[in-house]
């Protein structure tokens, strides 16, 4: 029996699609471990906000993640949680920065200044970063083997579809959301 | 039933893979991670090893001095960020300093000595370098007709002090740049004063009204977008309170673009123009009557001198609308403080005579101890009694006289021109410059002998002239030279001991000293984020411990001074009338095809301002190797 055109056809196209769009985002992306575990919920429900750690000055200056000398102001010492204790013992008690793997970071030539965004647009940091502070655990950091990226960068659609505002830290999504407010401007403004 | 699987099948399955891997995401998925991952250097840099630190420092690049942050892992930083409460530069920063570890791996970026003879760059040594500066400043001591100069952009380091003792040594000179931009008015202000030695710098916090002549206030003159920031923050506040800039100039340069009010000008009639803000000033009363009457002499004659100036003949000298004029001088005097700075504006540097009118300007708005506050110098070590040459300036320089002309890497083009100082050399002259880079005078230098790249040398820095407070750093270092880098203070002892010239032994700490025993200002720990005294700083190793960890000194508020200005200078009168009588100047032939009232149509970003008038390091690198190198 000889098989039908579209069937023969059927028999490349079917696995080719689960291949491409099934496999090769798992292939494409690793999850490595953060250094440490972290419950952002459990410090904004006690009332304190993103700035309290991720300080931005009065002039709306991003001091970056916060530094480990900021951590030990609550957690000095050791107690019965384990993450606590690891964070005393690994990074408090030597005076080490902690290594976080930070989802939002962009290659070295991108300049990004927060301080229009924050102060000037008045932009909140869920705008581009997500919910991050309703998280009750560290997200698992997923990066792209080629690019070397973290996968929030592109979002966690392969397609890019049915994206919150906030999934996706390209340059395409930057200038979207310019173009979007009439704030399109020269390539030195944020290539360096 | 048996199966029977032809070529034609395999072909159709082959082709419905081919659609299938189209329709997937993996070609536009690879194609935009494989154009990243091109991006990536060719043999990947390692994340350099060691902890997340952050270190501080200033950057040496420019006069402002700004505070750097550095992100570093280990001892290498991977990024910069502004310090804000810095005392020099408040959280400013330019891309420059943003990216300022890159500089050292430039592509112009020399490492060993270079002799350029007919046009071609031959690497020297150490040695052979050394033997030339020495031949050299030997020749400067036998021949009176070769003369030893050396141009010092940052004056005050120890490495100046070296500079002086050669050029007291040989009989030479030492040269500093003149004053630019708002410098340049202070001192014209300055001068006028008769209470002694007076130094002005600019506060804009305390300016509702800035009008230029043409320093860019707005974009490249003093603290990164300082003014900028102050005026955004000024909007929020009722409209009385907000600061407006007013750009007068013949072309609409960046700075224009940015201001509230652009005031487009015939070039060379600035004195007029100011002489008719100050006539509609005085005509209607609304002069600071109580700064003339405390501070300054010879309101009649000027009165008398601005009284030619009516809006009417100043529209016919330059262009500008006399109801301009008078709304401008009203608005100014309504909206004290103001200022008023002059400067090198695009279209040629202002006169003595228009800053004398512009000073004149800022005396009728009572400007000086406000919005120009007195200021004094970070102090500074004696000269002792070691032999050490007074700056002078390059009117000191006659034509065809300089046998050896040494240029300090920190000498940017920007401050003294080339052909200034190629004026100044003797035929066969030895050109020797310090800097690190193949580009800008480095480039016009014979002998070329690499000094360490910024960031890879702590270096003393006094923020600029027109802050409104003295300033001092002692940056520390945050990269490594490379091996086998000559310094300069090293090579220059080298060759002044084989000319057999002797130089006094370098002042170490002498300057820290020189800081705690005045006991004057605070200093700013950026790490901590806060101001130590200098009275509480226990010892000169404490001192240079907060200085090591990126700590800036800032002078206390100076005491007015006793004393008054002169509206104008004896003999003054004629020069000022016939400078601002004249005819327009033509505008130099490389602006005058563009047109008068909008060179650029949008304003310009404030970050690329300082981008592109700052370095000449970032012009194409085939553009800025000298043709001969690329030959
Ligand atoms: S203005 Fe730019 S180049 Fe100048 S000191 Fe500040 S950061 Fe450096």
């Amino acid at each position: 029996m000889k098989l039908p055109a579209p069937v023969s056809f059927a028999v490349g196209l079917v696995p080719a699609l689960a291949a491409g769009w099934l496999l090769f985002p798992r292939l494409l992306y690793r999850t490595e471990a953060q250094p440490l575990p972290f419950n952002h919920k459990a410090h904004t429900e006690g009332g304190m906000g993103c700035a309290d750690c991720h300080a931005v000055a009065e002039n709306g200056r991003f001091a970056g993640l916060p530094a480990t000398e900021a951590c030990a102001g609550c957690h000095a010492e050791k107690g019965d949680n384990a993450g606590i204790n690891a964070l005393v013992a690994s990074y408090v008690e030597p005076g080490r920065e902690v290594p976080w793997l930070v989802h939002a970071r962009q290659p070295d030539n991108v300049y990004f200044p927060h301080a229009p965004h924050v102060t000037g647009d008045k932009l909140a940091c869920a705008r581009c970063h997500g919910p991050h502070g309703e998280s009750t655990a560290t997200k698992a950091y997923v990066v792209n083997r080629l690019s070397g990226y973290s996968r929030d960068i592109w979002g966690p659609s392969i397609a890019r579809v049915g994206r919150k505002e906030w999934q996706g830290m390209k340059m395409s999504d930057c200038i979207q959301c310019h173009r979007a407010g009439g704030r399109e401007s020269a390539c030195l403004d944020c290539h360096k | 039933m048996k199966l029977e699987l032809s070529r034609r099948d395999l072909f159709l399955a082959g082709g419905g893979a081919v659609a299938g891997i189209a329709l997937s995401p993996v070609p536009w998925k690879l194609l935009d991670d494989l154009s990243i991952w091109t991006q990536q250097p060719p043999t990947p840099t390692p994340r350099p090893a060691g902890p997340l630190a952050f270190r501080f420092t200033s950057c040496a690049l420019c006069p402002a001095s700004c505070g750097l942050k550095a992100r570093c892992f280990g001892a290498q930083p991977v990024g910069f960020a502004a310090v804000p409460g810095h005392p020099a530069s408040d959280g400013g920063l330019c891309p420059l300093g943003l990216t300022a570890h890159h500089l050292a791996k430039h592509p112009l970026r020399a490492n060993h000595p270079e002799r350029v003879s007919g046009g071609k760059r031959e690497r020297i040594d150490r040695a052979a370098a050394t033997a030339a500066l020495s031949a050299a400043l030997a020749a400067c001591g036998r021949d009176p007709k070769r003369t030893f100069a050396v141009v010092d952009g940052r004056p005050g380091r120890s490495l100046s002090r070296t500079y002086r003792a050669l050029a007291a040594a040989t009989g030479g000179l030492y040269v500093t740049p003149p004053a630019a931009g708002a410098a340049l008015s202070l001192e014209a202000l300055a001068k006028r004063f008769d209470g002694g030695a007076l130094a002005l710098g600019v506060d804009f916090s305390k300016a509702r009204r800035v009008v230029s002549f043409g320093t860019p206030v707005l974009t490249d003159a003093g603290t990164p977008g300082l003014l900028a920031r102050l005026r955004a923050e000024s909007r929020r506040r009722p409209a009385a309170e907000r600061i407006e800039v007013i750009q007068v100039e013949a072309t609409r340069g960046r700075s224009a673009a940015l201001a509230d009010r652009y005031i487009p000008i015939a070039p060379g009639t600035e004195a007029a123009f100011a002489l008719g803000l100050a006539h509609v000033l005085l005509d209607e009363k609304l002069a600071d009557a109580a700064f003339l009457e405390a501070r300054t002499t010879g309101l009649a004659d000027f009165a008398a001198l601005s009284a030619r100036f009516a809006p009417a003949l100043v529209e016919q000298k330059t262009g500008v609308g006399a109801g301009v004029v008078t709304a401008l001088a009203r608005d100014l005097a309504a909206n004290r403080p103001a200022l008023v700075l002059g400067g090198d504006p695009t279209a040629g540097p202002l006169s003595g005579e228009t800053e004398a009118a512009i000073a004149a300007l800022n005396l009728l708005l009572g400007a000086p101890f406000g919005a120009l506050p007195v200021r004094s110098e970070a102090p500074r070590e004696t000269d002792g009694d070691a032999k050490l040459a007074a700056a002078t300036s390059l009117d000191a320089l006659p034509d065809g006289s300089v046998g050896f002309l040494l240029l300090d890497a920190t000498v940017a083009e920007g401050m003294v021109p080339w052909a200034r100082l190629e004026r100044a050399l003797a035929a066969d002259a030895l050109v020797v410059s310090f800097s690190p880079f193949r580009a800008g005078l480095g480039e016009k230098a014979t002998l070329l002998i690499p000094g360490p790249a910024p960031l890879e040398e702590s270096i003393e820095l006094e923020g600029p002239a027109d802050a409104p407070f003295a300033t001092l750093a002692f940056a520390p270092a945050l990269l490594s030279p490379p091996k086998d880098l000559a310094l300069p203070e090293e090579i220059l002892r080298e060759a002044a001991e084989a000319a057999g010239l002797s130089l006094p032994a370098p002042a170490a700490g002498a300057r820290s000293a020189a800081l705690l025993a005045a006991r004057r200002g605070r200093l700013y720990d950026p790490a901590a984020a806060s101001f130590v005294a200098v009275g509480d700083v226990a010892s000169p190793d404490a001192l240079g411990e907060l200085f090591a960890r990126g700590a800036c000194w800032v002078d206390d508020a100076t005491p007015e001074p006793k004393g008054r200005f002169a509206l104008l200078k004896d003999g003054e009168a004629p020069r000022l009338l016939e400078t601002a009588l004249g005819a327009p100047t033509a505008l130099p032939a490389s602006l005058a095809s563009l047109p008068r009232v909008a060179v650029s149509a949008a304003p310009p970003s404030l970050l690329l301002t300082k981008l592109t008038r700052e370095t000449a390091l970032f012009s194409a690198p085939a553009a800025a190797i000298p043709t001969a190198a690329r030959a």
